[in-house]
C-alpha cells in the first residue's frame, strides 16, 4: 500500500509537471493566438514574420522604405530595392540596373503602373518595363540628388528632396521646382510627401508642413504657432512642431508626424498627442501612416505606436517591455493609461522603426535590422463591437 | 527650363578631438533636480514665461539612441573621438535651378 502509494506520487510529480507546462503553454499559446476582442477593445498584431537580408532574400536588412502595390510589396533597403510578391523575394542592386543603392523612397503610379524611386544621393529612377530610368540634378530639374521622398498624383511626381520639391509631368515631361524663392519654405529640407485628393502635403524638416492645392496651384503653410522649438504651448492650436518628418493624407483628414509628438487636422481642428499625454512611447516619430481619418500609426525610435481609435482615445503600443525581452509587447490603453498588455510573438532585435505599410489587413513595419509583417487575421478598425469573451483576462 | 551643368560641393571634415581618459578628468555631475527649463535658460527669457506656463517643454532629457547596435557595449578605454561633419562649406550651386541653393 504504501509502496503503491509512493509510487503513485512519484508517477504523478512529473505529471503534475507536464501539466504545469501544458498549462503554461497553453496560457502563452492563448496570448499569441487571435482571439475575438472584447468589447470596446482595438486589434491587436499577435502574429508576425520577420525577414532578414540574405538568408531571407532582402538585399539588405537595413529597411528606409515600404510601399504596397496591391499584393506585392517594394522594400527600400540601404543596398537595394526589393520585391515581395507570392512569398518570394526579387531584388536589384547597381549591378542589376539600379543607379544607386540607397532606397530611401518608393511610390507606384496607379495609371501606369510604374515605380519611382527616390534614391538618397543618388536622384531619382523611374522602374517600368524592367529598365531603369534615371533623373538626377545634372541630367532633369529635381533640385537636388538627396532624395528623401516621392509621391505620384495623377500624372504628376512630387519629389522631396534636401533642398526643396520637384515636381515632374510625366505626360509633358517638364519639372517644376519649389524652394524658398517660390513657396513657404522657412527651410527646404522636404523631409516627405503625400499626395491625394488634389492635395500635396510635404513634411519639411524645419519648416513645418506644406499643403500644396492642385486646383489653386497655391501653397499653404502650417507651422507650430508657439513659433519656439524647446517648447509646446497650447496642446491643440497648431502643428505641435515645426521639425516635422512625415505627412499623410487620408479621407481628408491631415496626419503629421515630428520628433516631438504627433499632430493631426481635419481642416478645421488641431489635435496633439505626445509621449505624457497618449500611447506615444516616444515623440521621436520617425514617419506615420494615416490608416483612415482616425486612425494612426506612428513609427518611432522606441516601437510602434497606433491610435486605433480617435474618438476614445484608444491606443495600441509595440515595443519589448526589458531590453533583453525575446519579443515585443502590446501595450493597450486610453489616453497615456495603460489597461492591459498582450504578448506578441514579434522578435525584431531593435525598436528603431524606420518605415510602415498597409497592405491589406497587414502591418508591415521595418527597421535598422530587419523587417516585420503583422500579420492582420481577423483585423478590424477603431473597436471591437463583439461580445466579451469569458476567458477574456485584464492585466498581466 | 534651362539646366546647366554645374558641379554642387559637399565636403566631408573630420575633425579628431582628442579626449583624456586619465584620472585627472573629473566626472560630470549629475544634477539633483530634473531641470524644469531648456538650458538654465534665465527665468525672463523662458519663452511665453510673463504669460502662462507651456503645456510641453522639450529636451528636458537627452534623447536615448534605440536602434540597430544598443546592445554593442560602450568602449571601457577612449582616447580619441572622430566627429564627422557632411555638408557644403562653400556656397553652392543647385543645378536645377541655375543659382546658388545654400543662400
Amino acid at each position: 500500500m504504501t509502496s503503491s502509494s509512493t509510487s503513485r506520487r512519484c508517477s504523478a510529480i512529473p505529471a503534475l509537471v507536464f501539466a504545469i507546462l501544458v498549462l503554461a503553454t497553453w496560457t502563452v499559446a492563448a496570448q499569441v493566438t487571435e482571439k475575438p476582442a472584447a468589447a470596446g477593445e482595438p486589434y491587436v498584431y499577435t502574429h508576425w514574420e520577420t525577414f532578414y537580408a540574405e538568408e531571407d532574400g532582402l538585399p539588405n536588412d537595413h529597411i528606409f522604405a515600404l510601399t504596397a502595390d496591391g499584393d506585392r510589396l517594394w522594400v527600400g533597403t540601404e543596398d537595394g530595392l526589393a520585391l515581395y510578391e507570392d512569398k518570394t523575394w526579387r531584388s536589384w542592386r547597381e549591378k542589376d540596373g539600379l543607379p544607386w543603392r540607397v532606397v530611401s523612397a518608393i511610390a507606384v503610379s496607379e495609371k501606369t503602373g510604374d515605380v519611382w524611386v527616390g534614391l538618397l544621393g543618388g536622384g531619382l529612377a523611374r522602374f517600368s518595363g524592367g529598365r531603369f530610368d534615371h533623373f538626377n540634378q545634372f541630367n532633369s530639374g529635381l533640385v537636388n540628388d538627396v532624395v528623401y521622398g516621392v509621391a505620384v498624383l495623377d500624372d504628376t511626381v512630387w519629389v522631396a528632396t534636401t533642398a526643396g520639391m520637384s515636381a515632374l509631368n510625366t505626360v509633358t515631361g517638364e519639372w517644376e521646382i519649389y524652394t524658398e524663392k517660390n513657396a513657404p519654405m522657412e527651410e527646404i529640407w522636404c523631409y516627405n510627401v503625400d499626395a491625394g485628393d488634389g492635395k500635396v502635403y510635404a513634411a519639411v524638416w524645419g519648416g513645418g508642413i506644406l499643403e500644396w492645392d492642385v486646383e489653386t496651384r497655391r501653397w499653404n503653410a502650417h507651422r507650430d504657432p508657439d513659433r519656439e522649438m524647446e517648447i509646446d504651448l497650447y496642446r491643440d492650436d497648431g502643428l505641435i512642431h515645426i521639425i516635422t518628418t512625415s505627412a499623410s493624407y487620408v479621407d481628408e483628414v491631415l496626419w503629421a508626424s515630428t520628433y516631438f509628438g504627433l499632430s493631426r487636422y481635419d481642416g478645421r481642428h488641431w489635435r496633439g498627442w505626445m509621449d505624457h499625454d497618449s500611447g506615444l512611447a516616444s515623440n521621436f516619430i520617425n514617419i506615420a501612416k494615416g490608416r483612415s481619418g482616425t486612425s494612426c500609426y506612428s513609427a518611432t525610435d522606441y516601437g510602434v505606436a497606433v491610435l486605433s481609435d480617435f474618438a476614445t482615445d484608444t491606443w495600441v503600443s509595440y515595443r519589448r517591455e526589458t531590453e533583453d525581452a525575446e519579443t515585443w509587447t502590446a501595450y493597450i490603453g486610453t489616453g497615456n493609461e495603460e489597461r492591459r498588455t498582450v504578448v506578441t510573438d514579434l522578435s525584431l532585435p531593435n525598436h528603431f522603426v524606420i518605415a510602415l505599410e498597409f497592405q491589406g489587413d497587414d502591418l508591415w513595419i521595418g527597421t535598422g535590422h530587419g523587417l516585420a509583417r503583422g500579420v492582420g487575421k481577423g483585423f478590424f478598425e477603431g473597436l471591437s463591437k463583439a461580445e466579451a469573451s469569458p476567458r477574456e483576462e485584464e492585466g498581466q | 527650363m534651362t539646366v546647366k551643368p554645374c558641379f554642387a560641393a559637399a565636403a566631408i571634415v573630420v575633425f579628431a578631438m582628442v579626449a583624456s581618459a586619465g584620472d585627472e578628468v573629473a566626472t560630470t555631475p549629475t544634477p539633483e533636480a530634473e531641470p524644469t527649463v531648456y538650458g538654465d535658460t534665465p527665468e525672463e527669457l523662458v519663452p511665453y514665461g510673463r504669460f502662462t506656463e507651456p503645456y510641453k517643454t522639450f529636451f528636458l532629457e537627452p534623447n536615448q539612441y534605440r536602434g540597430y547596435g544598443r546592445h554593442i557595449p560602450e568602449p571601457e578605454h577612449v582616447d580619441t573621438v572622430k566627429i564627422g561633419f557632411l555638408g557644403p562649406i562653400e556656397a553652392t550651386v543647385s543645378v536645377a535651378t541655375g543659382g546658388a541653393s545654400h543662400e
